[in-house]
């Protein structure tokens, strides 16, 4: 089964007045593995991402994810059948603690409504402690226990980008969806994200990846999908994409002019 | 959970136990109504503290659930339905507007129109006939009326200012920031013009001789004399219901998706939080808590006047919300307890509403995070707590005969 598709966009198109931003996009994403959209700046990496998790409507096409419709869903309803994302600009809930941004992000793990809230019923009680427990665990994975009380707007930049990611990975998701996680990371930082990334990925959950950081991204991904100009031009392995001479031409060339 | 969250709570139900006894001991029992007022008050406020401090959604528009479970507690109290119970239902067709003859802008609805509403107004009160739902009462000449029992009008209000802010919330509360404002505001004004404009809501006079709310045994709301104090502990505890309350919610997995909608209402949704739905809940709680507000305070002081239907009550509320600091229930209520009766007591004379409207302004320019600040505390405690430490170290080492030279001169040397 490892072959199996869990993310699908079938012919996604999207305007923002005259530009063509997403132009016919058509791939795939393997169950398991990790798929890398890499392509130079205002390629619609992120719009892409912006249509596959419901942000914004696409002029035309369709999004699968595990065999379902989910193009005309609202984001929350996406994300509660197992798809989290990450921002290229990170947005924490600033004025929150790094473990109440965590344990936000389990929201659709537990149930506690308004009434039961305010009467806080005993099973409410034992949700949230588990709720708690379980995010201090994940926070431990993260490497992020020492930040645990931490008022988010207070951290690191770095550190941001990894509570963001701990949250996304907080809903237990099935893919993840990072835009460009290593962006303004040292060397060292990055280093360890591409190990956090590998890791997550063991842990089950399918990874989609936009980075410009290259040599992360020819290091960690299974299949690299190349968009220019809102088209795909050119979808392999890493060592196919970094011989494909369309693709040195118009991205990894621009170096070298 | 944990007992320290209680605390706040705890010193409330002390504080509350204690100004009674300074207040009765001191023989200063007129103070009591207005205290009695401000805790009703506080009830809107902590609502719109959820809802603007946690959700960071704004209204505009409370004093217009204030209103609508004043007005409505008022009416189904006061007014006489014996005419719409006694009528048969050919009656009902007939001569309807015997039905809505005390709503003036009935006369704008074409009679078969009228004719049909007239069948659920019948339904509903006939059905409430049926459930023992009115007592009879006086009118002001002494005549024999039967009106709503103030339980079943309880529900009925309540039911109502609900009903509306679902209708209300759910096309506005897609609006953001001042548009949101904007919408909400002209719903206060809607509010506040129906009442002016109907008969049924006493027009400009307002309706006054709404009776006491027999609760249990000798506990009744009203504005008596002799049942101060008692109401001074009734309306004590019901704010101190809501607040536990609030607590509760702004403490769980819903407070948590609040503040996240105000975090960054599209990262939210990326988590699968519906904001929709929740700031549409928390709209609802809030419009509930000033229509229960509307509701009791309406039997305590016996009558209600348009003034409460004000837009600049509604902005009043706002202030205090934001001088309190918005995201700190405990201090929203400080503020509105002491903003609230000093207001009632007549200190800010005919400046009154200027007074709130410049709490407004000077908040947001000079403490836009509102005047009492866990932070704010916190650095408080932080620093007594270093100076004492430095004091008890200095006294030790003074007693075994270490004499600290001052710091500043060792830096000359
Ligand atoms: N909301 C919008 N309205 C108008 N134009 C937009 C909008 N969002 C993106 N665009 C435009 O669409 C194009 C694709 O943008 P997108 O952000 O998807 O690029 P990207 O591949 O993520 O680039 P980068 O590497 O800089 O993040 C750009 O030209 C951008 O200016
Ligand atoms: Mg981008």
């Amino acid at each position: 089964m490892s072959d199996a598709v869990i993310l699908e966009a079938q012919g996604l198109n999207k305007h923002f007045g005259g530009l063509h931003a997403v132009r016919d996009v058509w791939f795939s994403v393997q169950k398991g593995k990790i798929k890398s959209i890499i392509g130079p700046n205002g390629a619609g990496k992120t719009t892409l991402f912006n249509l596959l998790s419901g942000a914004i409507p696409a002029d035309s096409g369709r999004v699968m994810f595990k065999g379902e419709l989910i193009s005309s869903k609202k984001p929350y309803a996406i994300a509660a059948l197992g798809m989290a994302r990450t921002y290229q600009t990170t947005r924490l809930f600033e004025h929150m603690t790094v473990l109440e941004n965590i344990m936000a992000g389990r929201h659709i793990k537990t149930k506690a409504g308004f009434i039961a809230s305010a009467l806080r019923l005993p099973w409410t009680l034992r949700e949230e402690s588990d709720c708690k427990k379980k995010s201090r665990e994940l926070l431990t994975f993260f490497s992020l226990g020492e930040f645990i009380d931490e008022t988010a707007q207070n951290l690191a930049f770095g550190i941001k980008r990894k509570v963001e990611c701990a949250r996304a990975c907080a809903l237990e998701p099935d893919i993840l969806l990072l835009d460009e996680p290593a962006a303004g990371l040292n060397i060292y930082e990055t280093k360890e994200l591409s190990q956090l990334i590998c890791r997550i990925r063991d842990l089950g959950i399918t990874i989609l990846l936009v980075e410009h950081d290259m040599s992360m991204v020819m290091d960690i991904s299974d299949e690299i999908l190349v968009l220019n100009e809102g088209a795909v031009l050119a979808e392999g392995l890493p060592r196919e994409i970094q011989k494909n001479p369309d693709v040195i031409r118009v991205y990894l060339g621009e170096d070298e002019c | 959970m944990n007992i320290r969250q209680y605390l706040p709570a705890a010193v409330f139900l002390g504080a509350l136990v204690a100004v009674q006894l300074v207040i009765s001991l001191t023989g200063a029992a007129f103070y009591f109504t207005q205290i009695t007022m401000s805790f009703y008050y506080t009830i809107v406020v902590i609502g719109l503290c959820l809802l603007m401090g946690y959700a960071g959604q704004i209204s505009l528009g409370h004093a217009g659930f204030f209103s609508i479970g004043a007005y409505m507690q008022a009416m189904l109290t006061t007014h006489d339905f014996s005419s719409i119970i006694h009528s048969s239902w050919d009656e009902v067709f007939k001569n309807v507007s015997q039905i809505f003859g005390t709503v003036e802008w009935y006369e704008l609805i074409p009679e078969k129109i009228g004719a049909i509403l007239g069948i659920p107004v019948k339904l509903f009160v006939g059905l409430g006939d049926i459930f023992g739902m009115f007592v009879p009462g006086t009118d002001g000449f002494g005549n024999g009326i039967l009106s709503y029992a103030p339980s079943a009008a309880l529900f009925i209000s309540l039911l109502t200012a609900i009903g509306i802010a679902c209708l209300i919330g759910l096309p506005v509360l897609r609006l953001k920031g001042h548009y949101l404002a904007m919408a909400t505001l002209g719903f206060g004004i809607i509010i506040s013009t129906i009442v002016f404009g109907t008969k049924l809501f006493g027009e400009a006079d307002g309706i006054s001789r709404v009776p006491a709310f027999h609760l249990v045994g000798p506990l009744s709301i009203n504005g008596g004399m002799a049942d101060r104090t008692v109401n001074y502990y009734i309306a004590g505890i019901i704010l101190f219901i809501v607040l536990i309350v609030s607590m509760h919610i702004v403490a769980s997995r819903v407070g948590r998706a609040l503040r996240a909608i105000h975090g960054n209402e599209q990262a939210a949704g990326s988590l699968g939080i519906n904001a929709m739905r929740y700031k549409l809940g928390v709209f609802v709680l809030s419009a509930l808590f000033a229509a229960i507000a509307g509701v009791f305070l309406v039997h305590y002081n016996g009558s209600i006047g348009t003034s409460e239907t004000s837009v600049l009550k509604s902005v009043r509320y706002v202030s205090i919300v934001a001088a309190g600091g918005m995201d700190s229930i405990w201090g929203v209520v400080a503020m509105s307890m002491g903003l609230n009766f000093v207001s009632l007591r007549g200190y800010f004379g005919s400046f009154d509403e200027i007074f709130f409207a410049l709490i407004l302004v000077v908040t947001m320019l000079f403490l836009p995070r509102g005047l009492f600040r866990k932070e704010y505390l916190e650095v408080v405690i932080k620093k007594t707590r270093r100076l004492t430490r430095r004091m008890v170290l200095k006294r030790k080492l003074e007693k075994k005969g270490i004499v600290f030279a001052n710091k500043k001169k060792d830096d000359e040397k």
